[in-house]
């Protein structure tokens, strides 16, 4: 029990110097321990049947309860990824909308009724149903158990209200800072694709059918592959007999895969990566990189040492980083594991943005100490003596013992998992815990991701190294289709040549290669409005620069097909790929780059009845380009382009309607083009820009699209 | 020792006669009071042992009668402060020379004093300040040497401790964790130490670090800052309506005198109750109790608290604007858990909005598919005193939060106009009974519930005892009690209303609210 020169010094200092007689103890070292009474560790019953359900049953007549827990190989890595959510939505339909022989609201009653549950979930590796009952009510709910996971009706309204949540969740997603670090941070070690990182659109919660939740009930639902356990107050013989009746003539299904367990690729590299979000006080931190599976050679030495790094109150980080710094209170970390995938490696905290950085460094330099100032063996102890101490409260209620055992039954691993990782916890050495700390823990390869403000932190991110901006606009929902009829291809192919003539016909604008424009206009920020001067070089179709002159200094923009990137005062930094894409789109749409593009294969134009601008009656041309929708008002008396319309992205991600007008056209080198725009957000207006000049194919400056050589700097 | 094993009591005696319904539950819930032991130290700290030996583990939670309500402007955030320092340590456990370090602490609070005195003065000189705020760092330095950092903790986890946590509400502040059956001693010896003499270590570095839980819980999430400016308005008087974790600026002012000051007046054995449940035998463990926790003077009860809220009056609005989806959240002032018609809202709540067949979800998130989410729950604050019912929701979508509002008050006015079915009585009265049986199963809940009540009632029994009381809770009192409580002047909404970021908020620091630009509070448009 103890083992500690220090405390049987102690012992023998206080036995010499107090009287024998002192029933207080003074200190803890003095306490003495009797054994931990000898206590055997329940066991499953374990039964297969022939249909290839795996049984665990767990008898446990304390209270007159019974549990059931169930996992199927039913999870969200086997989506087809633009079909994400479609498990979770599975399950979710699975238990809401009906069966056979109830509707889902009469399975509701039923169960709440009788104060019983039946949940299904979709975890990224496998489906979950479970059900708790009370004893005396289990003849009547265990046949509706059996009916959801069967024969789900699949009711179609059931899957709206169960669409609502997942397109709900996608609108909040950047509501709570800790919800963008975590999403992000598997983003970047996984990669966007990968089914450990990907989250759903409104594109794709939108594209999911009732036929499609039938096909993958049919298609993952079986009993092979599918474990169900049972904990609670019952005889197990009677208990297997009506398990028998409720799933032993379930058919086989094909044979089950649980989906690819690869972690494929890597998404992005070692570095900085900044998420702005401005209505925090904190910033959020998380850094690491791929972690390891639990069934690799060293998981028991990196368990250990995740131990010494972050096992509770007295790990590490939270004494280094929280109780003697007074950076955080969250902060945690260590090297993450899964079953069957590679877990993820993360370090966390949150630390308010004035120490945004130092924070950053105090957690990395936790990461380095492990192999600079190697666990000693002291620590190990404390870590071991943990784990050991601490082993029996796996095994204090039945129901967590069973559900422990569903879960290793389904991944394949022995059920007497846990006891062997306490003998192999034993003879974790020293040497291995240092060398698991080397092994498998690269700072220098840590992907640090930061969301959080700029205003007001201590120092630069770039301090930290190069500073890549994440993107976290949530992506538009699907734009409304305009139906394609005949006759409005016929009439929207007709405004589009009528326009072509106003801007001064076919061969004027396709000799155009290149325009340099100056122009001078306002923005409308929270802070008041700012007046712009500009000078944009567009070289068609697809590169961009420009200067922006704004109060604080100019800013110059390149955007083109090799890089895109920004220069400010404080330096140059990349693009957002939102930003890139805003501004490609933006070349694509402007008037001139618009009709230059309609030849190409994508390009389509379909009229979409009457509007007006300003007094003037248009008609609406609804103009698919590769990269967006946008809408024309184009006046059929001129020919002239007046309007257009286009689903924008507001500062918050959240998706705006953005108009622009156009006024003052004149005619430049045989091109009439407007002088003067408006552009309003959500019927506000944001920005207005007037033209000085237009010049039409200058020369290029060679290096007009390359970046001024100058060290990287943070945002 | 008091032992509790007459003859059952009044509520188990009713529950056996409804024993009908549900057989076993009345024979389990007679065996448990038959394994509880009631024991009031001299001093009189109160402790429930019950004994549960399914495993060779146990579970403690000391419930403290102390929460924010205790707090005044100046000193809040206070109660949640010293349950941090409770992590500290003792003369024993967390320093190499406790002699040294007491002198240490003593210049370290001299030294602050002296800098918050200049800082806080009118016309603070800025030399002065600078000379100051290095003094004092100095001093912080030099207690810092004598610190053996989380030493409290690490003691627990090393001898198997786990779930070790602890918690500040507005009520009450509790301590609790789990450890092996043959460590009792060691829960009474640290148990009692920390309370019997706590050093105030590290004092100004936890401050910082509960600045961050403010910053973290609050001030970086919409929905922290919007019950904040919620619970704020919907009181006018009484200490609920400051927040549980303090204002900034007291945050940063707050003192290793005043947590001293604190913890004499309130961590008096009077105001503590412990409960004990596992496998451990009262026979051995009452005469620990004695011994340890028998060593910590018997002191006077706080004076209790004057300030009464006065009604209503008017109905108040909060309107948080943000960069966040809208969330919808509206409540009444009803009585405290004592309260005659607690009972009552308690069977509203399961009616309106437990589960799939509740009147709210199946109203908002089945049929109109305005929410995903709508929750109503009473004692918010606290419920030691009146506090707030209040039912929140997540719209859709693409819903408003006002269309939300139209829904939910359709379904307060159904519950004043028609008597609830004897279904749904019948549905809430089984859940609850469910309920209880599925907490006997966990040591820690049972511990956690048990202390609470005892607290919260004078007696833990009355756990068992809101069965008996929702026996009688009847359609007509539903009726009575949701029209005197809906009541427009009686009512507070908060809603977050999406916008587009304003300036970003900058940390005031001299700690007035973040955002407080951002919200409107309007009084009296009743």
């Amino acid at each position: 029990m103890k083992g500690f020169s220090k405390s049987i010094l102690t012992i023998a200092t206080t036995l010499l110097l107090s009287p024998a007689a002192f029933a207080q103890v003074s200190t803890v070292e003095d306490l003495e321990y009797p054994d931990l009474a000898e206590f055997e560790i329940p066991q499953a019953e374990r039964v297969e049947l022939e249909n290839g359900l795996t049984l665990l049953l767990l008898e446990d007549h304390e209270l007159p309860l019974i549990q059931m827990v169930a996992r199927f190989p039913a999870g969200s890595r086997l989506e087809a990824p633009e079909k994400i959510s479609l498990a979770g939505l599975t399950a979710e339909v699975m238990r809401t909308g009906g069966t056979e022989s109830m509707t889902g609201d009469e399975i509701d009653d039923f169960l709440e009724s009788r104060a019983a549950s039946i949940e299904l979930d979709a975890e990224v590796a496998g489906a979950t149903a479970n059900l708790s009952v009370l004893k005396e009510d289990l003849d009547e709910v265990l046949p509706i158990f059996a009916e959801i996971l069967r024969q789900p009706a699949f009711d179609a309204d059931k899957l709206e209200v169960a669409r609502e949540a997942v397109i709900a969740d996608i609108a909040r997603q950047n509501d709570e800072p800790q919800s963008i670090l975590f999403r992000e941070y598997a983003e970047l070690i996984y990669g966007a694709d990968s089914p450990y990182a990907r989250v759903p659109t409104y594109a794709t919660a939108q594209s999911i059918r009732r036929e499609d939740l039938v096909a993958f009930h049919e298609a993952h639902y079986h009993p092979d592959g599918m474990v169900l356990g049972v904990v609670g107050d019952f005889q197990s013989t009677e208990m297997l007999q009506r398990l028998r009746q409720s799933f032993g003539a379930w058919p086989a299904g094909p044979a089950s895969t649980t989906g690819s367990a690869e972690t494929a690729q890597v998404a992005a590299a070692p570095g900085v990566y900044f998420a702005q979000k401005s209505d925090v006080t904190q910033s959020s931190i998380a850094m690491g990189h791929l972690g390891i599976r639990k069934d690799d050679a060293n998981f028991y030495a990196v368990e250990v040492m995740n131990e010494v790094l972050s096992g509770g109150f007295a790990g590490r980080l939270l004494s280094n980083v929280r109780s003697k710094k007074g950076l955080a209170y969250a902060v945690f970390g260590g090297v993450g594991s899964a079953w069957d995938h590679r877990g993820l490696t993360r370090l966390f905290m949150t630390t308010k943005t004035g120490t945004t950085v130092t924070g950053a460094e105090a957690l990395l330099e936790e990461a380095r100490r492990l192999t600079s100032e190697p666990p000693t063996a002291e620590e190990v102890e404390v870590a071991k003596e943990s784990i050991r101490n601490s082993f029996v409260f796996n095994f204090d209620t039945r129901e967590e013992i069973l559900a422990r055992q569903v879960e290793l039954a389904y991944f394949g691993y022995p059920l007497d998992w846990l006891e062997r990782y306490r003998d192999a916890i034993e003879g974790v050495t020293l040497e291995q815990v240092r060398q698991a700390a080397a092994e498998y823990v690269h700072p220098d390869e840590f992907r640090i991701l930061v969301v959080g403000k700029e205003e007001g932190r201590d120092r630069p991110l770039g301090d930290l190294g190069v500073v890549t901006p994440v993107d976290i606009t949530i992506p538009e929902p699907p734009t409304e289709t305009v139906e394609t009829t005949a006759a409005g291809l016929a009439r929207g192919g007709e405004l589009i040549e009528q326009a072509v003539e106003a801007m001064g016909g076919a061969e004027a604008i396709d000799g155009v290669r290149n325009t340099r424009v100056r122009s001078t206009g306002t923005v409308t920020t929270p802070r008041g409005e700012i007046t712009i001067s500009a000078n944009t070089l567009i070289v068609y179709p697809d590169t961009m620069r420009q200067e922006m002159t704004l109060p604080v200094g100019t800013v110059v923009t390149v955007v083109g097909p090799e890089d895109a990137f920004l220069t400010a005062p404080m330096g140059t930094q990349a693009m957002a790929d939102s930003q890139r894409q805003s501004i490609q789109q933006e070349l694509a749409r402007d008037t001139l780059g618009l009709l230059k593009r309609r030849r190409a294969e994508s390009f389509e134009a379909v009229a979409a009845g009457q509007g007006e601008v300003d007094g003037t009656p248009v008609e609406l041309v609804v103009v698919t380009l590769e990269s967006g929708q946008v809408t024309l008002g184009i006046d059929p008396a001129t020919g002239r382009i007046l309007s257009q319309r286009f689903r924008g992205t507001g500062p918050t991600g959240a998706p705006a309607e953005m108009v622009k007008t156009y006024s003052d056209f004149r005619t430049v080198a045989g091109l009439t083009v407007p002088f003067a725009s408006i552009t309003t957000m959500d019927g506000e207006a944001v920005s207005t820009e007037t033209m000085e000049s237009v010049e039409l194919n200058v020369e290029v400056p060679p290096d007009a699209f390359q970046r001024a050589q100058e060290p990287s700097a943070d945002s | 020792m008091n032992r509790v094993r007459s003859a059952a009591l009044v509520a188990l005696a009713l529950l056996a006669a409804t024993a009908v319904a549900m057989p076993v539950a009345g024979q389990d819930l007679q065996a448990f009071e038959e394994r509880t032991t009631l024991h009031t130290l001299e001093n009189g700290w109160t402790f429930i042992i019950v004994e549960r030996p399914v495993a060779p583990v146990f579970s403690f939670a000391t419930i403290v009668e102390v929460g924010a309500a205790q707090e005044v402007t100046g000193i809040t955030g206070l109660a949640h402060m010293f349950e941090h320092m409770a992590f500290k340590g003792t003369p024993t456990i967390g320093t190499t020379d406790f002699e040294a370090e007491s002198e240490a602490l003593a210049e370290l609070e001299a030294a602050y004093q002296a800098w918050q005195a200049e800082r806080l003065s009118r016309d603070p000189d800025e030399e002065e300040l600078a000379e100051l705020e290095e003094a004092f760092r100095q001093k912080q330095e030099a207690a810092a040497d004598y610190v053996v950092t989380d030493e409290f903790s690490e003691i627990i986890q090393r001898a198997g401790g786990v779930g070790l946590n602890a918690f500040t509400n507005a009520d009450f502040t509790g301590y609790f964790y789990s450890l092996p059956s043959n460590k009792v001693e060691l829960f009474a010896h640290l148990e009692s130490e920390r309370f019997l003499h706590p050093v105030f270590r590290e004092f100004y570095k936890e401050r910082d670090v509960v600045q961050e839980e403010r910053r973290l819980r609050t001030e970086s999430t919409p929905i922290g800052r919007a019950i904040e400016q919620f619970v704020t308005t919907a009181y006018s008087a009484h200490p609920y309506k400051h927040p549980v974790v303090g204002y900034m600026s007291d945050l940063q002012a707050i003192t290793i005198t005043d947590a001293q000051e604190f913890y004499e007046t309130h961590y008096v054995p009077a105001n503590m109750v412990t409960a004990v449940v596992g496998d451990v035998e009262p026979e051995t463990l009452v005469p620990l109790l004695d011994r340890y926790f028998g060593r910590i003077p018997a002191g006077p009860e706080p004076a209790p608290l004057r300030t009464v809220e006065p009604p209503q009056g008017a109905e108040r609005t909060v309107v948080l604007k943000g960069q966040a989806q809208p969330i919808y959240l509206e409540a009444y002032h009803v009585g405290a858990a004592t309260d005659p018609d607690a009972a009552v809202y308690d069977a509203i709540n399961d009616i309106l909005s437990r589960g799939r067949t509740s009147r709210l979800y199946r109203r908002l998130v089945r049929d109109e598919k305005r929410a995903v989410n709508v929750t109503s729950l009473t004692g918010f604050p606290g419920e030691k005193y009146p506090g707030l019912w209040l039912v929140f929701a997540i719209p859709t979508k693409g819903t408003t939060n006002h269309e939300v509002q139209a829904s939910i008050r359709e379904e307060l006015r159904r519950l004043e106009s028609e008597p609830v079915s004897a279904a749904e009585l019948k549905k809430f009265r089984t859940r609850a009974r469910a309920d209880l049986i599925r907490a006997l199963d966990s040591n820690q809940g049972l511990a956690f519930q048990l202390a609470t009540y005892q607290q919260l009632f004078g007696d833990w029994r009355q756990l068992f005892r809101r069965l008996e009381s929702y026996e009688e809770v009847t359609a007509e009192a539903i009726q009575r009690v949701a029209r005197q409580t809906f009541e427009p002047a009686n009512r507070t909404v908060a809603m977050i209303v999406t916008e587009e970021p304003q300036e970003a908020p900058t940390e005031d620091e001299a700690g007035s609210q973040p955002n407080a630009e951002d919200t409107e509070s309007t009084g009296g448009q009743g």
